[in-house]
């Protein structure tokens, strides 16, 4: 299963992603590092910090939104450079749960070889939707 | 004009260079938009600029026009190069789906129309969970389109409701500030006056209900019929069939299975006039004729369950047919849909439909669209009727035909077709609908090449009443022309029946004033109107008995009736008889809230305060060339790029506060410019009002360690040359210190980076969720917006200011480092090197200015998104050297083209005093990447003798100037427009890029 695409169409000045995943553990991990593959390419970050993030929301949309934001913040207020999202997502009591850790380095200009910079993550044709083969989602990026 | 443009249809040009598109563009334009450009660069535009363009026309309190300038293309909400002023005193409400009728009413019982001909009261509608789709009325084509439901406002209200009666006898009741879409235009319910004409459709269809999931059709279910079918799983072509069935969610189905509304209008029609056939018992075909309008209908349905239909056929066709009237011989042009798809074809045959030749297959109505809910049953009926039953059609003026349906058969499945038609006829039953039995039509029973068929004739009854709810209530699906009649003559048979009804009150009021002791000169002189003549009246009084009267004579014909439709989808203007007033006090639905505060502060289009800078030098291309590459270099190291860097400015967050509330001063306070910078700078470097206790920890963690960098995409550090034959205006070039032959200038193009950003992501989700509290509806979410002088829209201008303050703050430090770089190369102290700025301006923003609306001084809060401020040089603001010369505009074109210097002229006025940003992109980030490699292009640009420091590659190629409209039309256009004047094309020699 392909994991993202850049896809046609939907926006000249900054990319448009089609992400897919079984489920929604796969589909969180594939959006994390798909916006990370305009910014950086991933093979030149190491595994050296670590991060957790927990988040909780009342759907699906709101919380992949807010975590593909809080990967751009850690991109600008620590300069970090991901590397690879391990995700649980829980349903309790009407809500997502979110507990993902990630995992990466601090820029190194010597070492990483940096793409463009993702500016935030916009509503433009935002969707999620489960599909017959798991989940699919549009993200369109500012950059 | 453009064929393949529809969307260009309603544009006018108004000028030159003006285009405009007017308020029936879209339903909801308060104002009509305006487009500045060219031929060359209308033909650019994409759909979306149009789209977003009109979305902002809609918002609350616009002024004017929504703008767009030359460089437009899209952006999120706003198109980039838009232009919108808010009225904070005037300004209506907002209420998109505020169209005619049927739609965005609000009171409680107010029927809502949905998709698949379903309806729900607006009460009922909050209960729904799903995402649901309405219908509207399409400005654009006329037409009925269908949107998405996006947000459902209830508020509790007590004050006057407007119960609204038409002459056709519909009733809406709406609150005072609802808008109705009238031939004037919208008008609100409370300026509403009688003989106003509104837009109604007379199609209600069936009350929605939540289907059941039950299972309608199962795997084994679909392997027998693949058995009875005696299709092998040769090739593994039986496991296909079945994956693409599961595939496409057709496999299992459910009476909740989103694919069944289709499939149940789709098989109407098949049972009508589609068939499916297996070739030699394995493949199998679907056939759909119909006229072409509504075979676009049924492949758009086709496409929703996952079949691509590539082409519609088209074939002269010749028919021989022999009937007790003689032989009729004639030829007609065919058009159909024929589709090779085994597994759909079996999937039908799963469902119930038969294959091959109708005539001679023995079927029923599938039981399981017997037990079907209501809605389901409509939409089948109304395919098949779209395919079989006769069109609405009168046999005199005023009066209807029965609707007949004829069905032909096999002599020997006679009683089959009988029980077929008696199924139809039971689920009309359901809906309310009278039918007769079925009759066999003796004389249109005919010999054909294939053998001899019996014709069995039903009838649904011509009386208005059951037409009425046949019309309003099933109608015709696949069936545009018979759809249209349908609506049409529904509201006609209504207006028949209004007719009726007065006709005998006044019947009735004549007998009683007759009795009482009037004379029958009096009672006709009182009592005469054109539908109730002296005749009439006389009649009224002396017959013995009442008898309930006819219709006019002097009623309209039912074809000049026709004349009020709108559009080919049966919307029809129907006047207004009865304006009442009554109290209310419960909850409204969908209402808009008339606030005093109806001036919007559209977040997004003002997220990041981005702009340019233009630095001189007094050092000339001659002294420059030969260090290029040394001077390039450095400021790539001196001026941080790309994603995740950091500034060299390290502050806590004490200080980082203090920049963003004093912006430039901050900066030449400690050390990072120099006093008279602040003078050429907009609005001195300062937008005053900012409050960092309205910005987010989020942001300033985010910005705190961003001052002085780039930012990546389309920002940049230009080294660029002035040539003595590139200044158009030698004056105005001089009041600006560009004097020398091949004089060196410097651009800087960036803006408040993460920070900005994370202001506009807080407060756009803050705006979502506050939007239906002050009764806003947006056509994008993009578009999120609070009123300006509401608590929120206060906080969020006080935060954008903090962000501007930053973008500025940010370029200062990057221009110390300018000079600093430059101090270093040429060993000269940078105020020697005569390195002023020329000026600093954004091109995101919104402001405060005021302006002459209608005569009157107001204060309007104007958007700039990707367009900048241009005032001529009488506005009070310019000072000084503006005075003469006219606010200056920095223009960024690609690294290829170059830029321009600008100035703004008194004529700006039109377009709030602006213009536009840069050339404006043609072609996506993806597409060039693919047409352009990096460094290539860097090593192209090196021969054009210009020398290319980029962080990344392929951020580079995206850049690349075919990517870009050609600056210099996008420049002259605004010239043309008078709106500003070119003073010098500069073209690049050094750039520095993220």
């Amino acid at each position: 299963m392909k994991k993202f695409e850049l896809v046609e169409g939907i926006t000249d000045a900054d990319y448009a992603f089609k992400i897919y995943g079984k489920n929604l553990e796969e589909l969180f991990t594939n959006a994390g590092m798909a916006i990370f593959s305009v910014m950086v390419d991933p093979k030149s970050v190491s595994k050296i910090i670590e991060k957790e993030i927990k988040l909780e929301n009342n759907t699906v949309e709101k919380l992949l939104f807010e975590f593909l934001e809080e990967l751009v913040f850690l991109k600008d207020a620590e300069s970090f450079m991901l590397k690879e999202i391990k995700v649980k997502i829980n349903e309790f009591d009407g809500k997502f749960l979110l507990n993902a850790k990630i995992f990466g380095e601090e820029l190194n200009m010597e070492k990483h070889k940096i793409i463009t910079d993702v500016k935030s993550v916009t509503y433009h044709n935002y969707k999620v939707e489960k599909t017959s083969k798991g989940w699919e989602a549009t993200v369109v990026v500012d950059v | 004009m453009n064929k393949e443009k529809p969307f260009l249809k309603k544009l006018k040009q108004v000028g030159k260079v003006i285009w405009e598109l007017p308020k029936d563009y879209k339903e909801g334009m308060l104002v009509p938009g305006r487009i500045y450009a060219t031929q060359t660069i209308i033909d650019q535009l994409e759909e979306t600029v149009f789209n977003q363009l009109t979305n902002v026309a809609t918002l609350p309190g616009i002024v004017n026009y929504s703008f767009c300038m030359p460089d437009a293309h899209s952006g999120y909400g706003f198109p980039i190069g838009g232009v919108a002023a808010f009225d904070p005193e005037q300004g209506g409400v907002i209420s998109p789906g505020g169209v005619g009728f049927d739609i965005g009413c609000i009171h409680p019982k107010t029927k809502v129309n949905l998709e698949y001909g379903t309806w729900l009261s607006a009460e009922e509608l909050e209960h729904i969970n799903q995402d649901l789709n309405l219908p509207l009325f399409d400005h654009k084509t006329a037409n009925k389109k269908e949107v998405e439901l996006l947000v459902h406002i209830k508020s509790k209200k007590n004050d006057k409701i407007y119960e609204i009666k038409t002459e056709s006898g519909r009733i809406l009741k709406i609150t005072k500030e609802h808008p109705i879409l009238t031939k004037e235009g919208y008008i609100k319910a409370e300026n509403l006056k009688e003989t106003d004409e509104v837009l109604v459709h007379s199609f209600k269809g069936t009350k929605y209900e939540i289907p059941s999931s039950e299972i309608i059709l199962t795997r084994e279910m679909v392997e027998k019929t693949l058995d009875q079918l005696e299709k092998t799983n040769k090739g593994s072509s039986r496991s296909q069939i079945i994956q693409f069935l599961e595939k496409n969610n057709l496999l299992e189905l459910r009476y909740d299975s989103p694919q069944i509304p289709v499939l149940l209008k789709l098989m109407g029609f098949i049972l009508g006039d589609g068939v499916i056939t297996f070739v030699n018992k394995k493949e199998g075909y679907l056939h759909f004729y119909a006229k072409k309008e509504d075979l676009i209908d049924i492949k758009k349905d086709l496409e929703k369950i996952g079949i691509k239909i590539s082409k519609i056929h088209e074939r002269l066709r010749h028919h021989n047919i022999k009937t007790r009237y003689g032989v009729s011989d004639f030829d007609f042009e065919e058009f159909r849909i024929v589709k090779k798809c085994t597994a759909l074809s079996a999937l039908f045959v799963a469902l119930g439909v038969p294959y091959g030749r109708k005539t001679d297959k023995k079927y029923r109505v599938p039981k399981w669209v017997m037990k079907a809910p209501k809605w389901h049953k409509r939409l089948f009926l109304a395919a098949f009727f779209g395919a079989e039953l006769a069109k609405p059609k009168t046999f005199d003026s005023s009066n209807f035909y029965d609707l007949q349906l004829n069905m032909n058969k096999s002599i020997n499945l006679k009683e089959n077709a009988i029980d077929f038609l008696n199924d139809i006829r039971l689920l009309l039953y359901d809906l309310g609908i009278k039918s007769r039995e079925p009759v066999n039509v003796e004389g249109n029973n005919y010999e054909g090449k294939l053998g001899n068929t019996v014709s069995l004739r039903f009838l649904i009854p011509g009386n208005p009443n059951n037409l009425i709810k046949f019309f309003e209530e099933v109608g015709y699906e696949y069936n545009k022309e018979k759809r249209k009649l349908a609506s049409i003559a529904a509201n006609y048979l209504k207006l028949k029946q209004e007719n009726i009804k007065n006709r005998w009150e006044i019947r009735k009021l004549a007998k009683k004033l007759y009795d009482s002791g009037k004379s029958p000169l009096e009672i006709v002189h009182e009592l005469k109107t054109e539908h109730t003549g002296e005749h009439f009246i006389r009649h009224s009084i002396y017959d013995r008995q009442l008898l309930l009267p006819r219709t006019s004579l002097k009623f309209e014909s039912f074809k000049k009736y026709q004349e009020r439709t709108c559009g080919n989808d049966g919307f029809v203007w129907d006047e207004i008889k009865e304006i009442k007033k009554e109290d209310y006090n419960g909850y409204v639905y969908d209402l808009t809230i008339n606030d005093e505060n109806q001036n919007f502060l559209a977040n997004n289009m003002i997220v990041h305060n981005c702009g340019m800078r233009l630095i001189r030098t007094n050092l000339t291309l001659e002294e420059v060339q030969p260090k290029l590459k040394e001077l390039v270099d450095l400021l790539f190291q001196m001026v941080p790029a790309g994603v995740g860097r950091k500034g060299f400015v390290k502050i806590n967050r004490e200080e980082f506060i203090k920049v963003i509330t004093q912006g430039v001063k901050w900066c030449v306070d400690n050390g990072y410019g120099w006093k008279e910078d602040l003078g050429h700078i907009e609005e001195d470097g300062c937008i005053k009002g900012g409050d960092p206790k309205k910005v987010s920890d989020k942001a300033i963690s985010r910005g705190i360690d961003q001052l002085g960098t780039l930012g990546s995409g389309n920002h940049y550090l230009e080294i660029q040359v002035a040539k003595k034959t590139n200044i158009f205006q030698p004056e105005l070039a001089k009041k600006f210190g560009i004097t020398k032959e091949n004089q060196i200038l410097i651009m800087v193009h960036c803006g408040s980076r993460g920070f900005g950003h994370q202001i506009g992501t807080d407060y756009l989700k803050q705006f979502l969720e506050i939007m239906p509290k002050y009764g806003i509806k947006i056509l994008d979410q993009e578009l999120a917006c609070a009123p300006l002088k509401s608590p929120e829209g206060q906080d969020y201008y006080k935060a954008m200011a903090c962000g501007a303050n930053l973008a500025m703050a940010n370029r200062q430090v990057i221009t110390h480092q300018i000079r600093e770089a430059f101090r270093q190369v040429f060993k000269k102290d940078p105020k020697d090197l005569d390195m002023e700025i020329i000026y600093d301006i954004s091109h995101n923003v919104a402001k405060l200015e005021s302006w002459n609306v209608s005569n009157q001084e107001k204060e309007l809060i104007v958007h700039r998104k990707g367009s900048t401020r241009c005032f001529g040089p009488s506005r009070k603001e310019m000072e000084g050297l503006y005075k003469e010369t006219g606010q200056p505009v920095i223009v960024g074109g690609s690294m290829e083209t170059g830029s321009y210097l600008l100035v703004g002229a008194d004529e700006s006025e039109q377009t709030w005093g602006s213009t536009m940003h840069g050339s404006g992109r043609t072609m996506s980030r993806t597409q060039a990447r693919k047409l352009v490699r990096g460094d290539k292009l860097i090593k192209d640009m090196e021969k054009k003798g210009i020398y290319v420091r980029a962080v990344s590659m392929s951020g580079l190629s995206e850049e690349a100037g075919l990517a870009y409209k050609n600056i210099h039309e996008v420049v002259d256009t605004m010239e043309i427009a008078g709106i500003s004047k070119k003073v010098v094309s500069l073209i690049p020699i050094g750039n520095v890029k993220g």
